[in-house]
């Protein structure tokens, strides 16, 4: 059977970082990195899908932060292990389209191609036309706002649908054993 | 001081052997010195359960070759682990959280679907 397909926006990468930055462990970023990267998200086998200008790009943003150019490209080739190794054992740097001549490389749409769920805290970004979505659960900022979530159903240009999710949502549902697909909200 | 060894091994196994220091671009001696190196890390049990395995169904068993890859996935797993912290090392601590993690559950939705666009 094969594994769920998730992608994980930079952004869910970078607060993984910057909160081991800050010494706070068990964070929701945390706990959704490790489980990623170790194939199994609850009870649902799990396949980690970047490409490798996502993984560029995260390196870009650590920079910014001041990180130190040695230990972003640890991070960088530990990523793309992480990738090769698991249940599917994806490549992140090189994809053969259909019918393309050469090998292109990945950006974070044409990944979202080959993933079935895309994990980020920038939900706005894909609220397009032509998109279904769902409200899930309301959070709270830890300066007293509040939101309410949603998971979103899209059509990506090759046609593909894929489900974007916030990482709250996701990591619930993982502890509930809710279907990590969001069938159950019976998206298009 | 480096020693030299002699054992005798069976045929399929010598191949291989010479297989996998042809195919990795090192000395049959540098092969045979990594293979005991991580046999003799290994704790007995592991040891004699791999062995076991290993006798009863040969090298390609679906089983031995599931359970490599995902001791493959630990380990890698692990080295992201530790990466992220190295890289986190690196960086000022900002004691406000960003992103996600700035976000706690407050209560549960009611799953209604809309439509976009």
């Amino acid at each position: 059977m094969r594994s769920l397909r998730i992608l994980l926006d930079v952004n869910v990468l970078v607060t993984n970082v910057l909160s081991r930055a800050a010494g706070r462990t068990g964070t929701v970023s945390q706990k959704l990195v490790s489980a990623v990267a170790s194939g199994q998200l609850g009870e649902t086998s799990v396949q980690l899908v970047l490409s490798i200008g996502m993984i560029a790009k995260f390196g870009k943003v650590l920079l910014r932060h001041g990180a130190a150019p040695a230990k972003v490209q640890e991070a960088h080739d530990a990523l793309v292990d992480v990738v090769r190794r698991g249940p599917e054992g994806l490549d992140p740097f090189l994809l053969l389209g259909a019918g393309e001549a050469g090998i292109a490389l990945l950006d974070r749409e044409d990944a979202a191609a080959r993933a079935d769920l895309l994990v980020t805290d920038n939900l706005t970004d894909f609220a397009v036309k032509g998109s279904s979505a769902a409200p899930t659960s309301r959070v709270r900022h830890v300066d007293g706002r509040s939101r309410r979530l949603e998971c979103r159903s899209i059509k990506t240009p090759s046609g593909h649908r894929v489900i974007v999710a916030h990482p709250i949502d996701v990591l619930q549902r993982s502890l509930r054993g809710q279907p990590l697909d969001f069938r159950d909200l019976h998206l298009p | 001081m480096p020693k030299a060894l002699s054992a005798t091994i069976p045929d399929p196994l010598e191949a291989r052997t010479r297989v996998i220091a042809r195919l990795e671009n090192r000395s049959l001696s540098n092969v045979v010195e990594n293979a005991l190196n991580v046999f003799t890390s290994l704790p007995k049990d592991l040891r004699d359960e791999l062995i076991a395995r290993i006798a009863a169904n040969g090298p390609d068993d679906t089983n031995f070759q599931r359970v490599s890859r995902r001791l493959l996935q630990i380990l890698a797993q692990e080295r992201l682990d530790q990466a992220l912290d190295g890289v986190a090392g690196t960086i000022a601590a900002d004691p406000v959280p960003e992103g996600a993690d700035a976000w706690l559950l407050d209560e549960g939705g009611e799953p209604t679907a809309s439509h976009g666009g």
